[in-house]
């Protein structure tokens, strides 16, 4: 895989990881 | 060979199911009543930082069912940046829990219950060193082995205390049933840990290897010759390495990886050209033939279908030639009859690393060859500087679909050949590159 995606791919993943544990708490609190 | 997009996205959506798994359990279960919405984040922050904690220790372990395809380097890579991510996780759940309520000042506070203070403590302070241990490893003087003990260990204290604490909060993993899920799932990395760097090394005592040359080489490096013994060798593809142990005993921490350049038909007799580098390959050029040997591997995707009849460009900076080297006598080996490409740069003359080797290959093979050298000498009629678009343009043809690129040298040669490439019109799927810059 080129560097150019790879160097991404893991600060892509958390950012999408952070958003749904917010998502989960704002859920939460309803 | 290069994942496709499809495998890629594949692959990311296991490993976010995966790290949200405690979460996911956490929530499943009786939830209690919401409290305020800073502190429900808090503990949301923490369960998450507990899922990819565990997914670390699954993607530094060499697993070969896990991320199949996605090279090493890559997969290194992506754990470097969610390692930083977790740390990040861990220090913002007991901030914005304090934060949100200032009653959860009690977990860090040994007066209220010494053990859990002091394990909460523990926790904050070896995932920060493990992130600046990893990111500041040379600056900080750290031998590689040293590093890799440190990593290993406090990785192992840092997931299992992370998980004892989650049990015992008594909030969202109140219940037996969401506890043993919870513990159940973190126990799968802990043990493919413990596989790793302690079964994983029992199972290569029973597959022997001798040192049986070695040999200077130009360019500051030194070929290295291991037999088999007493058991078939090692199947690989051209392009592949292993990781190294030299000594008596496989669970020694000096493992370091490098590319096999020897003939894939030769299983029981390989090869490596290793670069000296730092403290492990300096010490090298001294080892004693007769010195025992372990390989783990072989492991990675750099690499090629001799058989494939497809053309081939091959872009490589210094020791970055071992694995080409290993495909190119592949190549020799079959006949090969689709015209190749190598762009070979280097500092000096005198450095080329298997320049006679690559001489000889051309004289089989329908190779072009190009030295690129950034301080050449006098009477060079070579081309000079820099690999980069200009000298792409000059020495390739053009790029067209039955056409394979390979890039592996110095990470600043590889950020300046794979957009240039990409430029040009190369897809992504028949651009392979492989970085060496793990730690």
């Amino acid at each position: 895989m080129v560097h150019e995606i790879a160097r991404h791919l893991g600060t892509l993943v958390s950012i999408v990881l952070l958003g749904i544990a917010l998502a989960a708490a704002w859920w939460i609190v309803g | 060979m290069n994942p496709g997009w499809g495998k890629t996205v594949a692959w990311m959506l296991v490993y976010i199911a995966l790290a949200l798994a405690p979460m996911l359990i956490a929530l499943s279960g009786e939830r209690p009543a919401p409290r305020s919405l800073l502190v429900e984040i808090g503990a949301m922050l923490g369960l998450l930082g507990l899922g990819v904690l565990g997914m670390q220790l699954v993607m530094s372990g060499r697993h070969r069912w896990f991320g199949a395809g996605f090279g090493q380097d890559n997969l290194l890579q992506f754990h470097r940046q969610t390692g930083q991510f977790a740390w990040l996780l861990v220090l913002a759940h007991p901030l914005t829990l304090i934060i949100g309520d200032r009653e959860f000042l009690a977990y860090l506070d040994p007066r209220e219950d010494l053990l859990r203070a002091l394990s909460l403590i523990f926790i904050l302070f070896a995932i920060s060193t493990l992130l600046l241990t990893s990111l500041w490893r040379l600056g900080l003087g750290l031998s590689y082995e040293v590093w890799r003990t440190l990593h290993a260990t406090l990785s192992l204290l840092v997931v299992a205390t992370g998980l004892g604490h989650a049990l015992l909060v008594d909030h969202y993993l109140a219940g037996m049933t969401s506890k043993l899920a919870v513990a159940a799932l973190i126990a799968v990395p802990l043990l493919l840990l413990l596989e790793s760097r302690l079964l994983r090394p029992w199972r290569l005592k029973q597959r022997p290897w001798r040192l049986v040359e070695r040999e200077s080489q130009p360019g500051d490096a030194v070929r290295l010759v291991l037999e088999a013994q007493g058991h078939s060798g090692m199947h690989f593809v051209a392009g592949q390495f292993a990781w190294l142990t030299l000594g008596p005993s496989p669970f020694s921490l000096q493992q370091h990886p490098f590319s096999m350049s020897s003939l894939v038909t030769r299983r029981d007799r390989v090869e490596f050209i290793v670069k000296q580098s730092g403290d492990f390959t300096r010490s090298l050029s001294t080892v004693e033939v007769g010195t025992q040997a372990w390989l783990e591997g072989p492991y990675g995707v750099f690499t090629m279908n001799p058989s494939a009849g497809r053309r081939t460009v091959f872009i490589v900076g210094g020791i970055g030639i071992t694995p080409v080297y290993s495909m190119l006598r592949s190549c020799a080996e079959l006949g090969c009859k689709q015209p190749m490409w190598l762009i070979y740069a280097n500092n000096e003359e005198d450095e080329i690393t298997l320049s006679e080797e690559i001489d000889a290959l051309a004289e089989r093979l329908p190779l072009t060859v190009t030295h690129v050298l950034t301080e050449p000498p006098d009477d060079w009629q070579g081309e000079t500087g820099y690999v980069d678009a200009d000298l792409i343009s000059r020495v390739l043809p053009e790029d067209s679909d039955d056409i394979d690129y390979f890039v592996c040298g110095p990470p600043p040669m590889m950020d300046s050949v794979e957009p240039a490439l990409r430029q040009r019109g190369v897809s992504i799927r028949r651009l392979h590159s492989e970085r060496f810059d793990l730690v």
